[in-house]
């Protein structure tokens, strides 16, 4: 084990140099003694006298130190036999802990997204990094530094309280986790597909409609994540858009998120790389949150397909619309090589994380009428048995959309590689977005069941 | 009827005198190795928790 920079428990080091210290320090003394006697017997009676002494000790003091010495050893043993399991037994409650409500911690920073079972905690006093700040051989609920400052080692007892950092040598930034459990959800697209609109509409949903109620709390974990934020809804207040995306390996924007009834806080991961991070499996290698990943959105610029383009290429304004220029089937097809070539998954497995694949740019000429809301209504109430609510509609109609525009091949992939997906469509403009709760909610709800409590109606 | 009690001379007493000098001896013995057991016993206490007390002692911070 990695060596600390804190004071070893007694029984795991001193306690047995300090036995074994006694025992010869005694012994010592016995025959020193003994020795002494000795050297003054003579054929007297005082040397008589000292020489059984001199026996004395030999005989009758070997026994006696034998005796205490075991005696020494069997209680060190007891005693060290008792610490040995408490820690064993507070150390596991501390891993089933966090297997059981599924936390560990995920790096957001760029190009790292490493994966850890718990980051290095920091001394408060002096800074001094603590890789495994755990039960062990430091201590069972707490151990202390070595700068003499007290720091608690489990969920139970502030842990989480500390400062912290990234475990991965090359990375090393701070964290703020928290020890909450981490919903990572990666948004997928081309450039120009709608994603950090979609990203930022996200967050204003869950800050300004969710957050505020009685029954969730929000909160960024840090500065950096609010101020991406706050400047792109700024953006469209002002009558624009967020500035297109260049980092290929961004920083997750992390907000910490609880719903009244969870006992455990999540803490989301928003992952919103450069759609020219797509364009090349080389730059998606390096996403180590697909590893992770609870869930995806994958967004659809509806004037990306061809036929479709073709068909509305006059009605609309290419400046204002901004089409993706990336074909969807391009995009999907390396995401998937990326997973099945550095993640894992096997080429005729299919992947268990929910998939929200959305459609963005809704709000543009009549595409309410193709798979929005219009649309929807339609298909809703034309057989109400089998299409409940308005986003079963929606859903039948974005696979209609993709059936009728000859990417019948992009749906087949979908329902090859996916378990659970579902098809949305959205506006994103901020605070004046439209149906940006189905797909948020949708995928939290499969992510985490007990986001099924949110918002009802 | 024999008078065997009259016989002999002083020999009775001689032997007596002799089990006394062996009981003597045996009870020294007994008395050494008695004083040698308690003192051998107590030194070796005494040793071992002097050098308890000198070993066992936990590490102050910051003490290096």
């Amino acid at each position: 084990m990695e060596n600390q920079p804190a004071i070893k428990s007694y029984v795991f080091e001193k306690g047995y140099k300090d036995l074994w210290n006694t025992i010869q320090d005694s012994w010592k003394a016995n025959l020193k003694e003994a020795k002494q006697h000795f050297g003054q017997s003579e054929t007297t009676v005082t040397g008589a006298f000292h020489l059984g002494v001199g026996i004395s000790i030999i005989v009758f003091g070997s026994i006696f130190f034998g005796m205490i010495s075991l005696l020494h050893v069997s209680l060190m043993l007891i005693f060290a036999s008792i610490i040995y399991l408490a820690f064993s037994i507070i150390w596991g409650a501390d891993k089933l802990y966090r297997s059981i409500n599924k936390i560990f911690t995920a790096c957001p920073h760029p190009g790292c997204y490493h994966k850890f079972d718990i980051p290095i905690y920091h001394c408060p006093n002096c800074n001094s990094p603590h890789t495994r700040l755990h039960p062990g051989p430091y201590g069972i609920l707490s151990r202390t530094c070595k700068c003499g400052a007290n720091l608690p080692q489990t969920f139970f007892n502030g842990r989480k309280k500390l400062a912290a950092s990234c475990p991965n040598s090359t990375c090393g930034l701070p964290i703020d986790t928290k020890e909450s459990r981490p919903i990572v959800i990666p948004i997928i697209g081309a450039p120009s597909v709608g994603k950090t609109c979609f990203a930022t509409s996200l967050v204003y949903y869950m800050k300004e409609e969710l957050g505020p109620t009685e029954e969730t709390q929000f909160e960024f974990t840090s500065q950096v994540s609010s101020l991406t934020y706050e400047h792109n809804l700024a953006s469209f207040k002002n009558g624009g858009a967020p500035l297109k995306t260049v980092e290929a390996h961004p920083s997750a924007i992390n907000i910490f998120l609880q719903l009244k009834h969870q006992k455990i806080r999540r803490i989301l991961y928003l992952f919103d790389p450069a759609g020219e991070a797509y364009l090349d499996t080389s730059n998606t290698q390096t996403h180590r949150f697909y590893d992770y990943f609870h869930g995806a959105f994958f967004l659809i610029d509806p004037f990306s397909i061809p036929a479709f383009y073709h068909e509305y290429a006059e009605k609309i304004t290419i400046n204002d619309v901004k089409p993706s220029a990336e074909h969807l089937e391009d995009v999907y097809d390396r995401v998937i090589i990326n997973l099945e070539k550095n993640y894992g998954i096997k080429p005729d497995q299919k992947i268990k994380a929910p998939l929200a694949i959305v459609f963005t740019k809704v709000d543009v000429a009549d595409l309410e009428d193709k798979f929005g809301e219009t649309a929807g209504r339609i298909i809703q109430e034309s057989d109400p048995s089998k299409f409940k609510s308005l986003d079963d509609g929606i859903n039948e109609a974005c696979r209609n959309f993709l059936m009728d525009y000859e990417m019948a091949p992009i749906l087949n992939k979908f329902e090859s590689k996916f378990k659970n997906f579902r098809f949305f469509s959205v506006s994103s403009k901020g605070a004046n977005s439209v149906r940006i709760k189905a797909p948020t909610k949708w995928l939290l709800e499969q992510i985490d069941a007990s986001f099924k409590k949110i918002d009802q109606d | 009827m024999s008078n065997n009690n009259r016989e002999g001379g002083d020999g009775g007493g001689a032997i007596f005198f002799l089990l006394l000098i062996i009981a003597a001896i045996i009870a020294v013995i007994l008395l050494t190795l008695s004083i040698g057991a308690i003192y051998g016993g107590a030194k070796a206490i005494y040793n071992y928790a002097i050098a308890f007390n000198n070993n066992v002692a936990l590490e102050k911070p910051g003490a290096g």
